[in-house]
This record gives C-alpha cells, structure tokens and sequence, in this order.
C-alpha cells in the first residue's frame, strides 16, 4: 500500500497522542439517558456518554445538534428535561449552576468590562476566605500562565479578542475546577490567533490536567485538539471515537461527511467486497451489509492516489482494479495543493474530486484537459447503508 | 393585620415624613381658613392651651369637603375649623360630626350656630356674595356699574361676566342658593338663563372671578368680598359691589369630628373659636362676624354688610344641593360650548 | 441517527433544578417588586373598576311609613315608600338614580300633607341599611321613629349603594359631560397633527442640513419638558387673554378654549415628539439617497418617497405618544380650557368639585379607552422599528445649500422663538407687580406664603418628593428590569411582570390618582397608613412614570453580555456581587438617566397627585395649579419658573456628574 505524501498546511492534521488518557479508568463525568425539550422539539435524544479523568473531548456538529444544549445541561444553564449526569461520583443532575465544580468560557469571553485584567481573575477568588496575599499571587501566577502578567492593569476593551480569552480562560481556572467548559472559545477570533490559541488551550489543559469539553462547529479544531471527539447531530451522539477514529473510521455518512471533504457515489453493493460502478465494480472497505442493498460509497478527496496516464514498469498499484482512466476537467490551485475534477464515462453524471500534492501534479505532469489514472484504495472506499 | 398596618405606616413615617416631635395633645385641624391668618390662629389658642399643639391639613373648601367625605370611615381629623357650614351640613347628615355646645355660644348670633340642640358646628364669621367690578376696564368699554343682581343681564355686560362654576366652588352654589332662596325658584332659573348669556367664563374657583376683574381680564367678577377687598389694597382699580336685592353668604364654621380620640382639647379648641377675642382675630380679614356687636369695618369694604346679607336657610341649601346642582349642569354645562 | 427518527420523551418527572441561596433570593426580590406593582397599580386599578359600577338609588322599599289620625293615637297600616309611591305616582322611576349625597324629602309620598296638621308620622327601616335625615341630623335603622307633622316635613331620604351600569348611563345620558369624549378626541387629534408636523420639520431641518446654531435649537426644543404642561397655559393668558399682549392676533377668538388648548399642548408635547422623530431620521440610510439623486429625483419627490416613509414608524410612535399626553393632561386645559370640557379635568371636577367619586371613576374608565388603544399601537409600531433599527445604515452626511440651510434655520428659529416666549412671559409674569396696571418689576409674586397653595413649603415638598423618586424608583426600576432581564426560569412570572410594568404608559395619572384614593384611603387596607403621607406620593409618582424608567433599565441591561450571571455562579460568586460590581456600574449611565426622569417628571406632575397631596405634603405643581385656580396667576407663573429653574439646575448638574464622574468611572469604555 502506497500513499502519496500530501504535505497540506491547511489540511486536517491528525496527530499521534503518545499519552492518551487512560481507557479504562473509572468516568469523571458521565451522562447517562439525558433528553432535553423545547416544547414539542426535542434538542437532546437519549444522550449517554463518559468522560474520564484529564480528557479533553469535543463536543462537534453542525448548529442545531444539541452540543450546546448538552453542555448547558452540564453546566446547569438549562437543565435537562429527562436524565442523569454524575461528576466525580456526585450526582449534579439537578445542581444549580453554583453548586457545581467547573470553570467556563464563553464566545464571547463575558469579561467585565469595568474591571481591570487582575480584578476580573480574581473575581472568583474574593470572598472565599482567601487571604489578600494569596489572591494575589494566584492571579499573578494565572496572568503567568496564559503570558499576560503586564497587562493586569488594563480593562478588557483595551485588549485583543485572543489575549481578552486567554483571560477568560485564566479567569475560569482561577478557582481550579474539577471541569473546564469551552463553549466555542475560538469562533470570534480571526483564522490566524485561532490556530495559534487553539495550540495554546491545548498545552495549558495538558499541563493542568483538567477534565475538558469543548463545544466546537470546526471539525479541524476537534480533531486538532481533542483526546476524544463526540460528533452529534439532531439531538443524538453519531459516533464518539479519537480524532483518527472519527476522520478513518466514520460509523455513519453524516460523520463521513462532516468530518473532512467526501465524493459521494450512489450506488448498490455487488458483495460484501464491491460496489457497482459504471460498467464493473470497485472494491471497497469490508461491511456488513446484505449484497444488492442500496448504498453511498464514499471516498476522499485525499485518499485518492494518482498516477500517470501510462502504466510504466514498478508501478505499486494496492488494487489494481481500483484503477480508472479519467479525464482531467478542471484544476484549481489552493495554495498547497490541487483540487483536481476528474471524469470519466464510468464515473456518469458527477465528477471526482482529487486532492493531489503539487508535487505529484508535477512529477505525473497532471493538467487540465489531460488523461490520467486514479487509484481508489479499496479500504478507504467506504459504504454506508442508503436510507431513503 | 394591625401589625403590618402600624408596621407600613410607622416605616413610611421613619423614611418619609417629617419627624414632628410629639406634644402632650396633637390636634389634627381640617381647615379652609386663608393660609396666611392660620399661624395667628395657632400661637394665640397654643398659647392660653399650652398642652395643646395644633397641626393645621388646610386646602380650598371643595378639596377639604371631598377629602372629609372621601375618609368617612376612618376620619383623620378631631376638628374642622373655618369650613362653609354648608359642607359641614353634608357631613353631618353622613354622621361625622360630633355635636357639642361651646361654652358661651349663647352669645353667638344664632345665625351663626346649627338649628339642632346641642349644635353640631358653630360659626366664625361670614363670607358675602359680591361683585368685583374693574373701572379702568369698565371706561374704556363705556359700560356703567350694575346695581342689582338682575342688572348682569343686561345686553351691554354681554361676555364681561366671569362667575364660579357652583359645580366646583362653594362660592358658585351659594351665589345659586341665594338666587333661588330670594327670588323662588322660577325667577330664579329664568334669572340664570339670561346671565348665562353675558357669562364670558365660569371659573373652579369663587375668588378667582374676582382676581380675573382686579387683573383686567374681565370687567364684572362675581365673587365675595374678601378678595375684592384684597384685590383693591394692592392697588387693583376695582369696585366692590353689593347687589341691592341682597347677597348671598356662607359662614365659616367649626366643628367637632365624631369618635376624635382627642374630644376634651377638640372642645377646648371650639370653645376658644366662639370667644370674642376670637373673633376679633377673624375681623382681620372678614367684616362679618359670628360674635354681634364688636365687627369694625375693613377697609374698603362698607360698614353695613350684615344688612345686606339674606335670610340663608343652610339646611334647605345642603338638602337640596344634589338637586340644583344637577339642574345647574343640565342648563349650562351642556351650553357652555355652542354645538357643532 | 437511526434513533433519531422515531425517538419520543420517555415518560417520567420534567427535572426541575434545585435552588440555591441566589435563587431564592433573586425570586424574592422578583415577588417583592411584582407585590409592589400589584398594590401600586393592579390592585387600586381593580377597586376603581368597582368604584366606577357603584351606584346610589332611593330603594323605596327600604323605607316603611305609618299615619296617624288626627287624634295622633290611631295608626293606620304600615305601607312602604314603594307601594305609597306606586299609588300616588310622585316620585317618577327617572328621579330615583341619584348620587351619594342625594336626598328624597319623605312629604313627596304624602299628597295632603300639611306642617300644621296634628297628624304623625312614623318611619323605619326595613334593613339596618335604611338611612334618612331628620333635618341634617341622621337617622336609621328598623325601630319605628315616630315624627309630628312639623318635624316630618325636615325628613328626607337617603339613597343606598348598589351595583351596576347606571353611572355610565347617566354619563352617557348627560351631553355636559359625554361630550367632553368628542372634545378630548378632538383636542389631542388637532394637537397631535400639528405638533408631529412641527417636530418633524425640526427634527429635518436638524439632520438634513447644514445650518448654524443646531446646538442651541436642540437645547431650547427640550426646555418644555422642565416645566409643568399649566404653565404654557399661563403664558398664553398673558399673551392672549384679555388684557394679552398679543390679543389682537386672535381676531376676536378667546384663547380660553380649543385655541389655548392646541396651542399650549403644541408646546408640551413638542419636545417627546421631536426626540421620536429625530432619532427615526437619524438612522435613515444615506444609499437611499444616493439612489435618489441617481435617479435625477427631484428634492420634493426625494422626500416624500425616501425621507417619509424611512422614518414612518418613528412619525407614527410620536403621534401616539402625543395624542396619549393631550388626551391625559389635566393642568393644561384646567388653566386654559374655559368652558371647554375635557375628560382629565372633568375628573378632577367630580371629585374634587361635587364629590361625586362614582362619576369620576367612570370618567376615569372611559378615559382609560382610547389611552391603553393609543398605547398598544405604539407597542406595535417600536416592535418593527427595532427591526428597523438593527439593519446596518450609512449615516446621510448633509450637503451644503443654502436656501435649505436658510429655510432650515427659519423653522428653528420661529419654533425656538415660540418656546423661548412662552417661557420668557412667564419670567416676566413672575416679576411683574401687578400686570397690567402696575408694570414695575419685583419679587412680590415669588412671596409664596402669603398665597394659598402650600407656600414656600410645597415647593420643598417637591424637592424632597423628586429626590425620593430618583433614589426610590431608580432602585425598584432597576432591580426590577434586572429581574426580568437576567434571570433564569420562572418565565411566567417575568412575563406577567413586565406586563404590569408596562402597563403604566397606558394609565393616565388623574385615573392613578383616583384609583389610589379608592385604595389606599380604606381603613381595612392595612396600607392605608402610608395615605396622606409622602410615601403614597413617591410610591404614586414611581409607579406613574414606570414604564419609561423600566424601558431604558432593559435597554441597558440588554447590552450586557447575557453569559456575566453564568460566568459569575460558575465562580460561585453571589449574583448581588455581580450586580453591584459589574452590572451597576455597566449601567450608571443609564442609572443616572432613570433618575433625571424621574426627578424631572416628579417636579412637574400634577395629575396623580393632585388627589394625594395634603397639607404636610403640598407640592409646588400642585400649587401652581391651586394658585393660577385661585385667581393668583401671576404668583403661579413664579413657581412654575422656581419648578423651570429647579429642573434646569438639576439638568446642568447631570451634565456635569456625567461629565466629572462618569469619565471617571466610565474610563474602562475607552479603548
């Protein structure tokens, strides 16, 4: 098996943790039958789901799939209509918001405008019994921690949307709590502080070890920096898995097509190894489903290697009748890579898209109106049931 | 009940009154006496009844009446003091007066005290129906003074009459009362007819038809003499006229508030206000007074007053006030504004 | 996502939270002020509903009467006044509706009765209700009261109390007093046509061109709020009354009337009306314009196509916001009105006047009519406004032309001239010794105790009256907006309070007034104490000028970031060290608005407290009222300016604070 190197800045990365969280350790947080409605809508469907201690999951899906509802319903901002959620062995399912143990952070920050940097970490400190000294240097150890310690004296108006959340951050964390709630931290912040704040909240959370779920729509910024991700949709959890999991293995067509860029075929399956295509079949990544059931094959753009228009001598093919004479149509340049349209009188109607590296759109002399071959690795060619 | 009652209103009384300091006999005194004579009032009773301190509620006489009536049932008031005896009639058909007869009220002119034995309110002094008439207006319009009551019809004072609404002014019913009471009831309304068509405004209040003519903005104010008077000391170049069929009047009177917690200074406060050095005090402003005899005239108002006065059946008036008042409005209110 | 499609709520207990200390607190204090707006508004409301159903009739068959004979030892059969009356026919059914102080004379059931017969008389009660009078001494009750013929002819009946429509038949059977709803519709439609005209010429002129002096105008179009609505009233006496200086411009009209009437609500309204406006032009779109002038539309068809409709719902609010002030204002028509009647003063005429509190409460009903109709189509109309507003405009930027400009200025100026001579004759009147025959200038008029109305006292009063409105009404207005607006759940109790603090706007202060009178002044109400003090005028005056206070709290607080109370718990903070250390000072700017109106407005009152006030309490509007009442009007044009130099004092020094102060406390706003 042979893979084109694809060396994408802004393709999803999926890094290797050498230190995930321990499987088997007891939950930290669990959530177990939790449903919530708004009158007759119901946001959250029979939700179940465990967090374990010093994991950082993400709560992702498109707007409406209940990832806020559920965090809310953690947090006790809108309680759950049916359900339990139990955290560090105590059940808060009905805990008012002040009760509970976490520390949260909101797109928008809510910094109080009208307190300085040091007065808003410290907000969560006074009156608890704290001595003045000790406030002092928590928040000065805090201001350290997020690199913000000059400017504890200015108001939050006077600082930037990425140092205004570092604070948010430092502030929620001044009270140590056993939970961090991220509710779309980085979404008002600009692509570039994104990715470098994204980096940052990982490391921090790394370094503290706090139990974290994060409520993201940015399928890169999950896979970028959770342990685990909880991908949701219509009120109901699809599919919970590690960011590898989720992008290689996706147990339904919505996660497929969520996370990452898909071609989508319909089509019927053969057997239990093949799929219909135009006049023969390819092969595809093993399933379970009955021969002749209607099906999506699904493939990525990335997955799609590409190789010259002639076959020359040594050439590694993984499938050899995943192999396809196409067509080029189209190319479009995205910076570090090419979006390449391919067709072909087996493919029908709609085209193939191809993500190839410039490097071997050069090496293979791709060009628009030009031929080519395309493999279809069979086990990244993925099918899922058609549901009508 | 009682607790969260006496508890609302001593915490209104902590944060928002002012915090009188408590006297041995606080009397509460309801009054429509001019503002300026009360403090002269207060130091001379307060002074021969030094265990008594007087707390004046005072405002015009038809908010004083509405406001007695309106407290009916839980009256604030021990006693009412220079209010027109026709309101204190209405009060005490509603029962709230408590009737006692002052020491020395034999000497009153009876006139001045209620038919009833013992009296229920005993009068001070007497306001009389007048007119204030503006010469300097009067000229340049070329009209001459009325005489009589009957004169304001006249088609030459066509829009130069102000009179009180009697709706609204105590002044305005008994201006009407006197009306009818003198010439019957038919002349009287016939009389009302004609007059409404030179009445150029009716007013809320019986001093300001007065004021308005001492002021120029009308020629003829129906009114009473105190005003006038007043009006004519600061310099207003007015005549007081009193009409010769006769004018009505009203007494100012006291009386005493039923179930008062504070009855024995109540009486000592209306056995002061029928004494003669009472009176004397009421002479600085009116010419009429309760006690015969010792009257001196006020300037610019005539010696004979009492003479010109009618024969004012009060009871007759009170009884019938609901009465006149409803056909008064039916006539004239419903005319006041020509119909389009 | 295969449970997704059929899933159903599995049965079982909605969870509800458990509350901590903050909750209970935060629902407390929600219970408190909604207990506070029920007794101040609702619940007195409620009683003068009832009040206004309350009726007096003679029940005839209350009273039972027996004759004697000549002998007086003989006593033929008892028979009641009801079936004497029906025999004899005396008493027609039409004279039997009466008011509370109505009397029946008992003679008029007995044809041949005569003072000087020897016969008796005798009377009772068939219930221990019946009342009658024995010359004005009461009587009642069910025990036979036996009366010679010179003593029964002094006995008169007394009517009972009832329910039911009979007063609003009476109202509606009395042209005097039903015609005052044609002439109230009238007055406020005439006013709010030529007022909205007025101001929105202002509010053009201001923000379309390029004239000098915008500063000035803007200054002096506000000045009509710092005074009472009697005192224009005032002015236009001196102006035009009989002895008026500009008499002659009237051609004969009296300004006692509909003229005085348009003209000085013209002059009171003047100022809400061009701030509605003002602000619906300001946010007008310039690319509007610029497709205008592209299309070569011309100057007049650019107006009535872009400008008109642009700021229509801002003309149609200040419409209505004047059409509500005119058709409830009482000082002015009371001042100016004449003979003209209107509904806010024949309210005060029937209580005040003939003590017939009945017929004011139905007045008050029906005056309620077109304000709460009035009132909720202004709601309607700022809900699509906000709409309008939120759409992101280019501001125009005026270009500069000066015939505009000049014509501009022309309509400021005449509209300037007519506010500052309304106020400048007033100030002349208050100096004047005594116009117009001695024109010598002095203070005489501004020696307040020698007149009746209060004195120098009332005006005190009034300080303190205001001051106790700014800090008492700031605090419930604010805590209640914020209990509205930032808290969680119990979501029919904050529907219901907002409610009932909107519902203010639509009450107009004389049926407030009269409707406290009904309620507080009842000995079994155990608030009954705080009536006749300066609580019930404060509590009156806060609850009057409710809805705009509340308005502007919502606004403010709606700007605050709606995750600060999350925020704050999850740091187990309590939410009042929020409140007073973020949200408070977030909002003293708006604090500080809330406060001004309301000290301003509780100054210039004169409707609900009019039926409140007393002795201890005498207010210095109120004594303008009583003094311009009692024929003094000069020396109520003095305390209308000491009300005017007050407010404008007050007003400078805001100014100031904001300026000093808020800089201060507000440097974090700067970026």
């Amino acid at each position: 098996m042979r893979h084109e190197p694809i060396a994408a800045e802004n393709q999803v990365r999926v890094p290797v943790r050498p230190s995930e969280p321990n499987r088997d350790a007891p939950a930290y947080l669990r959530i177990s039958g939790v449903w919530k409605s708004f009158g007759d809508f119901l946001a959250l469907k029979d939700v179940s789901l465990d967090v374990k201690e010093g994991e950082f999951v993400c709560f992702l899906g498109p707007s409406g799939c209940g990832k806020t509802t559920l965090l809310r319903a953690i947090a006790g901002l809108d309680l759950q209509t049916r359900g339990m959620v139990v955290q560090a062995g105590r059940d808060i399912s009905v805990l008012p918001p002040s009760k509970r143990d976490y520390g949260i952070v909101f797109q928008s920050y809510a910094l109080f405008p009208n307190l300085t940097i040091e007065k808003n970490i410290a907000f969560g400190l006074e009156n608890t019994g704290r001595p003045r000294a000790e406030v002092e240097a928590r928040v000065q150890e805090l201001l350290a921690l997020v690199g913000l310690a000059s400017q504890a004296k200015k108001y939050p108006a006077q600082l930037s949307g990425g140092q205004q959340q570092r604070i948010a951050l430092a502030r929620a964390m001044a009270i140590s709590p056993g939970l961090l709630l991220l509710d779309e931290p980085l979404s008002a912040l600009d692509a570039k502080v994104r990715v470098h704040l994204r980096h940052e909240i990982k490391e921090l959370q790394r370094r503290l070890g706090v139990t974290t779920i994060m409520v993201t729509h940015d399928q890169e910024e999950a896979l970028s920096m959770a342990d685990r991700i909880v991908v949701m949709n219509h009120g109901v959890i699809e599919q919970v898995g590690t960011p590898t999991e989720i992008y290689r293995h996706p147990k339904s067509l919505f996660v497929a097509d969520f996370i990452g860029e898909t071609n989508k075929i319909a089509t019927k399956l053969v057997d239990a190894k093949r799929v219909a295509f135009g006049a023969g079949g390819l092969r595809c990544a093993e399933n379970r489903l009955a021969a002749g059931a209607e099906v999506t094959a699904v493939i990525r753009p990335v997955d799609i290697i590409p190789h010259a228009a002639k076959a020359s001598d040594g050439e590694a093919v993984g499938t050899p009748e995943n192999l396809l004479e196409a067509n080029v149509v189209g190319m479009e340049y995205l910076g570090a890579f090419w979006r390449v349209r391919l067709a072909a009188e087996r493919f029908g109607e709609t085209p193939l898209i191809a993500d190839f590296s410039i490097n071997a759109v050069r090496r293979l002399g791709i060009a628009a109106g030009g031929q080519m071959r395309v493999e279809i690795p069979a086990e990244r060619l993925l099918v899922f049931a058609r549901s009508a | 009940m009682t607790f969260t009652k006496s508890t609302a209103s001593s915490l209104a009384v902590l944060l928002l009154s002012s915090s009188a300091v408590l006297a041995e006999t606080q009397l509460t005194v309801y009054t429509s006496v001019e503002a300026v004579d009360l403090d002269r009032y207060k130091q001379t009773f307060e002074a021969a009844n030094p265990d008594i301190k007087i707390n004046w509620v005072r405002d015009s006489t038809g908010v004083m009446t509405a406001k007695l009536l309106a407290e009916k049932n839980n009256p604030q008031a021990d006693v009412v003091w220079g209010i027109a005896a026709t309101s204190l009639l209405l009060l005490k058909g509603e029962g709230m007066l408590e009737a006692y007869a002052p020491a020395g009220v034999e000497k009153l002119d009876p006139k001045f005290v209620d038919s009833d034995t013992p009296p229920s309110w005993v009068g001070m002094d007497a306001y009389v129906a007048a007119l204030c008439y503006n010469t300097v207006e009067a000229e340049k319009l070329g009209l001459t003074p009325p005489k009589s009551w009957k004169d304001l019809t006249k088609p030459e004072y066509k829009g130069h009459v102000v009179m009180p609404n009697p709706n609204s002014s105590g002044t305005g019913f008994l201006d009407v009362s006197a009306w009818i009471q003198t010439f019957g009831e038919e002349d009287a309304w016939k009389f009302m007819d004609g007059l409404h068509e030179n009445i150029a405004a009716y007013t809320h209040s019986g001093s300001k038809p007065c004021k308005m003519a001492a002021a120029g903005e009308t020629v003829i104010g129906v009114s009473f003499e105190f005003p006038g008077a007043k009006a004519k000391s600061s310099g207003a170049p007015i005549d007081i006229i009193f009409p010769e069929e006769g004018s009505g009047w009203e007494a100012e009177a006291t009386a005493i508030i039923a179930g008062t917690a504070n009855l024995e200074a109540a009486k000592k406060l209306v056995d002061w206000s029928v004494t003669k050095e009472a009176n004397e005090m009421y002479n600085a402003g009116y010419a009429v007074l309760a006690y015969p005899g010792i009257a001196k005239p006020v300037e610019h108002l005539p010696a004979d007053i009492p003479t010109r006065m009618i024969k004012n059946d009060f009871e007759w008036a009170a009884n019938n006030r609901a009465k006149i008042l409803e056909e008064w409005q039916k006539r004239y209110d419903s005319k006041s504004e020509p119909k389009t | 996502m295969a449970a997704s499609a059929a899933a159903v709520l599995p049965p079982g207990k909605t969870l509800r939270q458990s509350l901590d200390r903050d909750d209970l607190v935060k629902r407390g204090l929600m219970v408190v002020i909604s207990l506070y707006l029920l007794f101040s508004l609702a619940a007195p409301l409620y009683v003068m509903l009832s009040k206004s159903v309350s009726i007096y009739c003679f029940d005839l068959s209350q009273f039972e009467f027996q004759v004697s004979d000549e002998t007086g030892a003989n006593w033929n059969a008892p028979a009641t006044a009801q079936a004497l009356n029906a025999a004899t026919g005396a008493v027609p059914a039409a004279d039997l509706a009466a008011g509370s102080d109505s009397r029946l004379a008992a003679t008029s059931f007995f044809k041949d009765f005569s003072f000087r017969s020897p016969v008796k008389y005798r009377l009772r009660g068939t219930s221990e209700q019946t009342r009658w009078l024995v010359g004005s001494q009461p009587g009642g009750g069910i025990t036979w009261q036996e009366f010679d013929s010179n003593t029964f002819r002094r006995v008169t009946l007394r009517p009972m109390q009832a329910y039911g429509l009979d007063n609003f038949a009476a109202y509606f059977g009395t042209p005097a007093l039903s015609r005052s709803i044609w002439n109230s519709v009238l007055m406020a439609s005439l006013s709010t046509v030529i007022t909205t005209a007025v101001a929105f010429g202002l509010a053009y002129a201001l923000s379309r061109s390029l004239m000098p002096f915008k500063g000035f105008f803007r200054l002096v179009t506000a000045l009509p709020i710092l005074v009472p609505s009697l005192l224009p009233g005032i002015a236009l006496v001196y102006l035009f009354g009989n002895q008026g200086m500009l008499k002659g411009l009237l051609m004969g009209h009296s300004i006692y009337g509909p003229i005085g009437i348009v003209v000085g609500s013209v002059f009171f309204t003047l100022p809400h009306a061009f701030l509605i406006i003002s602000t619906a032009l300001s946010i007008s779109d310039a690319r509007h314009y610029e497709a205008a002038a592209s299309l070569r539309a011309s100057r007049w068809r650019t107006f009535w196509t872009v400008t008109v409709p642009g700021a229509r719902y801002g003309i149609i609010s200040a419409a209505f916001v004047v059409f509500t002030l005119v058709i409830t204002d009482f000082g002015l028509p009371k001042v100016i009105g004449g003979q003209y009647n209107m509904l806010a003063v024949d309210i005060y005429k029937q209580v005040i006047g003939q003590q017939n509190f009945e017929m004011g409460a139905v007045v008050s009903v029906i005056l309620l009519v077109p304000a709460v109709v009035a009132f909720a189509v202004d709601r309607l109309m700022q809900k699509r406004q906000v709409a309008l507003l939120s759409a992101r405009a280019v501001p125009y930027q005026p270009k500069k032309n000066p015939r505009f400009d000049a014509l501009c200025f022309a309509w400021c100026a005449l509209v300037a001239l007519f506010i500052l001579t309304i106020i400048g004759v007033c100030q002349l009147a208050a100096l004047v010794k005594l116009w117009p025959y001695d024109m010598s200038l002095g203070l005489n008029n501004f020696a307040f105790d020698r007149m009746d109305g209060g004195g120098w006292a009332s005006y005190w009063n009034s300080i303190r009256l205001a001051l106790l409105t700014a800090v008492f009404g700031t605090v419930v207005v604010f805590t209640g907006a914020y209990m509205v607006e930032k808290t969680d759940g119990f979501g029919a109790g904050r529907a219901a309070f907002h409610f009932l603090a909107m519902l203010p706007m639509a009450v107009p202060g004389m049926v407030l007034g009269l409707a406290y009178i009904f309620f507080f002044n009842n000995p079994a109400n155990p608030l009954n104490g705080i009536y006749g003090t300066m609580a019930i005028l404060v509590v009156c005056t806060v609850t009057h000028f409710y809805t705009v206070a509340h308005l502007t709290a919502l606004t403010a607080l709606k700007q605050i970031d709606r995750e600060f109370e999350p925020v704050a718990a999850s740091l187990k903070q309590p939410f009042h060290k929020l409140f007073f250390r973020v949200t408070v000072p977030v909002c003293l700017p708006a604090i500080l608005d809330i406060s001004i109106y309301l000290f301003v407005n509780a100054m210039t009152t004169v409707s609900a407290v009019v039926f409140l006030y007393s002795t201890h309490t005498q207010l210095a509007s109120v004594a303008v009222l009583n003094m311009d009442d009692a024929g003094d009007v000069a020396p109520a044009a003095a305390m209308g300016m000491m009300i005017f130099y007050t407010n404008a004092g007050v007003r400078i020094l805001h100014a100031l604070f904001s300026r000093v102060v808020l800089k201060r406390t507000q440097s974090w706003r700067i970026r």
